[in-house]
């Protein structure tokens, strides 16, 4: 024991000095492209993004496009695959970054970085699977209908801080390892909420004009769960929990084996929150 | 026990391995920076550790104690471990990386350096009969614009090569050319400056090209960069600069000045006229005469000393503003907003994070929601729209909040005060006009300073409320409380009893005061006088 934690120490002090090697690097091949569709008779949009590892962003856009990609990526290493095809009134984006698996030492000064902007007159479903690397998914002004996030590793943020105009049937969000914040998401007017948690904690910000009741599922994975919820919104909490996990409600009581939030009985909009913990802790703190 | 204590290591062996796969996947790019992971995640490994040890106790109950070597070692990573944090937290990183190296005479900053690499220089000159404006191109490379002659435009051009044989580095370096001439018909006619990389596309040569461009003093310029820095001082005319990735700065200039930058920091220092900027990296702007408006995301905004109105649009990051004459419109949600010392007004919409404003000599007008916020030393009329926040009013003027689910509290407030909220208490102090408030589920207390002739008019449904008078104040009282008590400390105001748990005060003391109006649902009133607050507290 003793001996594995001072193998530790040393390997914690050593490491600094281990990334500074100035030997020869395969240049990166870094280049921009950018492409966009005119607006057509679409009356839906849905998006399917499979991002391998970099930065990406995505956000709603005012004008003439259904979409805008600004992308930038080590062509010498990856892949990009850009399709959109129109069927039944329903505009359909595909979009793959792949690494074409070459080995190789490369500089990172440039790492893959998309933002896809989407239009904001369509009803968009939304379908992500980010590899390795950031996610910041900027939700404001989007007709979200449906979003699925699964996201590898890295951090992700979704944000909203306006009404979403259209009701959002499904939110789905997979985090793996990084840590995961979401704002707003009172905003979006889900109805079904499921959040499964990697390695890395997550909070998950219910803030926002709620039009209607939701379910909400939460399986804590190895971190914390971090859960604000408006105070008008009523609340009932079911929770299954096992002996490694924590569990903090702040103002609510228990009956028949289901927490309730204060003055849930008389709130107009209920949310219905059922948890699985994993490895650490989970908490509802009001805003 | 002899054989247990030599026994190696599966949990030694697991972290060399494991170490050793992050570090190799992530020097062929994938996997997330180590220290990231590192600094976040490495309570993980006590996790582990104490893990151990509790499939140990269950293996072997005898054998298993904590020894005060091991609690040393465990310190020691618990400082390390946080070290690691706090070392990411701050700027340490970024300052090593930003750190240039010189190698042959060349500064690079680490991971920039690909492999061999030679460097050519050359300079040209072309003459201008007549003032016209100047475009440049340019991209993966950096474009600095100078005053140079009235006369010429001189580019001076610094190639560099990627090449390991020199002899051929030189003859790619040959290829690389400036194309500079004039562009257009009559009027729109410019002066183009840019390099023949396009042509060279095809031949995959790995290049960069910085130019240096002296223009005209007095003249416009437009720059369209990609993958460099570009930088502008000392010119007089407008100015229109473009990059991607790199950092973009103008200074001691004066004209018309419009910049966009995708994804680098843009800086701004000493400018006379107008400045509009639309970047995704940090902006700072500083000493600037003229309007200026920012649109950013993602990064933070600084703008000091503008002597004009300034308009910023931000999303997700910070707002500082400083020492601005005119007005100020802010629209940044879910940032961090801090506004200090403004000459004129302020209008600003915000969300979800913290904002401070301090030292307005005019009016403050906010919509705001899910944030705490701090508002100090406002000259002028204050008027917030909000939405479950947390309000603290220093030293205001008038002060006008209508909310839901948000608490106020006040102090100082030197004009009429009306406030509307929900959930959440509303806390006033020192305030000398007329006051009004609402509050539904939340307690209200009110210390006035003086009363002031409107007088008082407070309504609350569920939740008490306490009024603390000054001493010696005049005044004419009406409180009623449908499910609550009214306690009185005047002893000439005794509350009646309207039922069994219900109550009514009317009545005046002194003569020539202004009305308290005091109506409650459910919750007691109580009425005091300035100083027992704290005896009231003390009992509490």
């Amino acid at each position: 024991m003793r001996k594995a934690l001072w193998s530790l120490s040393g390997i914690l002090l050593v490491l600094p000095f281990a990334g500074c090697d100035l030997e020869e690097r395969v240049p990166a091949q870094v280049v921009s492209i950018t492409k966009s569709q005119p607006l057509g008779a679409e009356k839906a949009l849905d998006v399917d993004i499979r991002f391998d590892v970099g930065s990406l962003e995505i956000a709603a856009e005012k004008g003439a496009s259904t979409y805008t990609v600004d992308l930038d990526y080590d062509k010498a290493s990856y892949q990009e695959a850009i399709g959109y095809e129109e069927s039944g009134g329903t505009g359909r984006l595909t979009f793959r970054l792949e690494s074409l698996h070459k080995l190789g030492l490369r500089s990172d000064r440039h790492p893959n970085r998309l933002r896809l902007g989407l239009t904001n007159t369509l009803p968009v479903r939304l379908a992500i699977n980010n590899g390795v690397g950031d996610a910041r998914l900027s939700l404001t002004g989007l007709l979200l209908t449906d979003l699925d996030l699964e996201s590898g590793v890295g951090g992700a943020r979704i944000s909203s801080y306006e009404p979403n105009q259209v009701s959002c049937d499904r939110i789905r969000i997979k985090n793996g390892v990084g840590s995961l914040d979401a704002v707003g998401l009172g905003y979006l007017r889900f109805s079904d909420l499921e959040f499964e948690g990697g390695v890395g904690g997550a909070n998950l910000d219910f803030s926002g004009e709620w039009q209607r009741d939701a379910e909400i599922k939460i399986q804590v994975g190895v971190g914390g769960v971090s859960v604000k919820m408006p105070r008008r919104i009523g609340v009932k909490v079911e929770c299954h929990k096992n002996f490694l996990s924590g569990f903090h409600l702040d103002g609510f009581t228990m009956r028949d084996s289901f927490y309730y939030s204060e003055g849930y009985d008389e709130a107009k909009i209920r949310a219905s929150v059922r948890v699985v913990t994993g490895v650490g802790g989970f908490k509802i703190t009001w805003l | 026990m002899r054989d247990r204590k030599y026994r190696p290591s599966l949990l030694g062996g697991i972290l060399w391995t494991g170490l050793g796969v992050i570090f190799l996947l992530r020097n062929f790019g994938i996997g997330p920076d180590f220290w990231s992971v590192a600094a976040r995640y490495w309570p993980i490994l006590l996790i582990l550790l104490g893990l151990g040890k509790v499939i140990d106790y269950y293996r072997q109950k005898e054998g298993v104690s904590v020894r005060f070597g091991e609690i040393l070692g465990i310190l020691f990573l618990v400082l390390i471990g946080t070290l690691i944090t706090k070392i990411t937290q701050s700027n340490v990183g970024r300052v090593f990386r930003e750190l240039p190296i010189s190698i042959g005479g060349t500064p690079v900053r680490p991971g920039e350096w690909f492999g061999t690499s030679y460097s050519y220089s050359e300079e040209k000159s072309y003459p201008l009969t007549t003032p016209t404006p100047v475009r440049i191109e340019n991209s993966y490379g950096s474009v600095t614009v100078m005053p140079g002659s009235d006369q010429e435009v001189k580019v001076r051009i610094r190639k560099m090569v990627y090449q390991n044989d020199e002899s051929r580095a030189k003859q790619i370096a040959a290829e690389i050319q400036v194309e500079a001439g004039p562009e257009g018909q009559a009027e729109a006619a410019s002066f183009l400056v840019k390099t023949n990389r396009d042509a060279l596309a095809s031949k995959d040569y790995r290049f960069n090209t910085d130019l240096e461009v002296l223009v005209p003093p007095k003249t416009q310029v437009k720059v369209e960069n990609s993958f460099g820095e570009v930088r502008a001082a000392n010119l007089e005319g407008r100015l229109e600069l473009s990059t991607t990735h790199n950092e973009l700065e103008i200074r001691d200039c004066s004209g018309e000045f419009i910049a966009s930058n995708r994804y680098g920091d843009s800086r701004f220092v000493n400018l006379t006229g107008n400045l509009t900027v639309d970047a995704r990296g940090r902006i700072s702007a500083e000493t600037i005469k003229g309007n200026v408006a920012l649109t950013n995301e993602f990064n933070a905004v600084e703008v000091r000393d503008v002597d004009g109105t300034l308009t910023v649009s931000n999303t997700e990051s910070s707002v500082s503003v400083e020492k601005i004459t005119k007005p100020v419109v802010i629209n940044a949600r879910g940032t961090q907003v801090t506004v200090s010392d403004l000459d004129s007004s302020l209008k600003l919409t915000t969300s979800h994070r913290r904002v401070q404003v301090s030292d307005v000599e005019a009016d403050v007008d906010a919509e705001i929601s899910y944030l705490a916020a701090t508002l100090k030393n406002i000259r002028g009329k204050t008027t917030i729209r909000s939405n479950s926040d947390r309000l603290t009013f220093e030293d205001v003027g008038a002060l006008n909040v209508k909310a839901q689910g948000t608490a106020v509290t006040a102090s100082n407030v030197n004009g009429p005060v009306d406030i509307e909220t929900t959930m959440r208490d509303v806390d006033l102090s020192d305030f000398n006009a007329t006051c009004k408030v609402v509050n539904q589920f939340g307690d209200i207390t009110l210390s006035p300073k003086t009363l002031g002739k409107g007088g008082i008019n407070v309504k609350g449904r569920n939740g008490a409320i306490e009024l603390y008078l000054p001493e010696g104040a005049a005044f004419e009282i009406q409180a009623n409380v449908r499910n609550g008590r009214i306690v009185s400390d005047y002893a000439g105001l005794v509350p009646a009893e309207a039922g069994s748990d219900a109550g009514t005060l009317k009545g005046k003391v002194k003569s020539g005061g202004p009305t308290i109006v005091l109506d409650s649902e459910y919750g007691n009133i109580q009425l005091r006088t300035r100083g027992s607050e704290n005896a009231q507290n003390r009992s509490n």
